[in-house]
């Protein structure tokens, strides 16, 4: 009696074990050394959330013949210690290139009607999330802790050129965002 | 006497063993048959080929400042757009066997605006894979390894939204740009 119980525990044990296998994974597998490497048969899943203005609408004013607006950033998400999170604005009509010091960004509106450019600059001090309580080696200006759950924002600014000519102008633009290693003090 | 007992005893527990590994194994069935279902369900949109443009009328937007006369401006009434925000997906570096697949998914909280993903290869240009647009709450699952060959690829995956207004004109959207590692293993 002894060894068929025994015998049926074991049994139990072989058959759990065979379930777990079948299961299928649909999150990412990680790596013991926290490299983030999916180790594949997996479905690659996100695992932070950026969020942007769907649109940004600029105020002209007659006084200063110019436009400005603002907008925020947010992102959430859960970061391994190694890992930050890069969210930057990287195009509006063409790549934007970098202003004389590196401190805000050139890029360009198309008057709808006439063709016309309008030049303008961006300007996002924060572009980096890094995991909270850590401190970073670079500059601390340019980061912000992560929450898991809640959006943390940063705010950018743009001002436009004066334009030459009244027309409506528009351009889209584009934020390249991913991970990057952080160099943080140990 | 004591053989036939024991003979007996150890019978019985056969019949135990027996009856336990049944059950179990109609245990292993079902889960097996649960993790196929599980497999097949969820909001995913199957694609494993490229997707043509929207076929219809598209406006640039994401960024725009009116600087005409009054009279026209105050044609616009409400901006449906205003504050409102786009969330996007971001995944990490990541390595997929052939058959791995990588997620692409539009949020639910992104409700009325539509995503459309468009996969760079950044060292070269050249689009490896682009969707359809996708609704909110939906995802298209690539299979890198149907288009990639075995080895390592820097990627920009361009998310790129829209937004349908009352006249049906597709409102480009400030754009996500995700870049990702992503390795291909035979």
């Amino acid at each position: 009696m002894r060894q068929g119980f025994k015998r049926s525990l074991g049994m139990i044990a072989m058959a759990v074990l065979l379930m777990v296998q079948t299961v299928p994974v649909s999150a990412e597998e990680y790596s013991t050394e926290g490299t983030a490497d999916c180790e594949v048969s997996c479905r690659v899943a996100s695992t932070y959330t950026v969020s942007i203005p769907a649109a940004v609408s600029l105020a002209y004013s007659t006084e200063t013949g110019t436009a400005s607006g603002t907008y925020k950033v947010g992102v959430k998400g859960e970061l391994l210690l190694d890992q930050m999170v890069v969210v930057k604005p990287v195009k509006l009509t063409g790549d934007l290139a970098a202003g004389i010091y590196g401190d805000f960004l050139w890029g360009t509106l198309v008057g709808e009607d006439t063709g016309k450019s309008l030049s303008v600059t961006v300007n996002q001090k924060i572009t980096q999330w890094v995991p909270a309580g850590t401190e970073p080696y670079f500059g601390a200006e340019s980061c912000v802790d992560i929450a898991a759950d809640d959006f943390v924002y940063a705010e950018g600014t743009i001002t436009t050129g004066e334009p030459e000519i009244s027309d409506y102008y528009t351009g889209t633009l584009v934020f390249a965002f991913g991970l990057e290693e952080y160099d943080r003090r140990q | 006497m004591k053989q036939k007992q024991n003979r007996r005893k150890a019978g019985k527990g056969k019949g135990w063993a027996v009856a336990v590994a049944v059950v179990l194994a109609l245990f292993a069935g079902l889960a097996v048959f649960v993790a196929v279902l599980h497999g097949q369900k969820g909001d995913s949109l199957k694609q494993s080929g490229s997707a043509s443009q929207t076929g219809a009328l598209v406006q640039t937007g994401g960024m725009s400042v009116d600087v005409r006369a009054e009279e026209i401006q105050e044609t616009d009434g409400s901006n449906p757009l205003e504050g409102r925000n786009i969330c996007f997906s971001g995944i990490e570096n990541t390595s997929v066997k052939s058959g791995g697949v990588v997620r692409l998914e539009n949020r639910a909280e992104n409700l009325d605006f539509l995503m459309k993903f468009k996969i760079f290869n950044a060292e070269t240009g050249e689009i490896v894979f682009e969707t359809e647009l996708i609704p909110s709450g939906q995802s298209v699952d690539w299979i890198p390894g149907e288009v990639l060959e075995p080895g390592k690829y820097h990627l920009d995956f361009l998310q790129q939204p829209f937004f349908v207004d009352s006249e049906g004109i597709y409102v480009a959207l400030t754009e996500g740009c995700n870049r990702v590692v992503l390795t291909v293993k035979e």
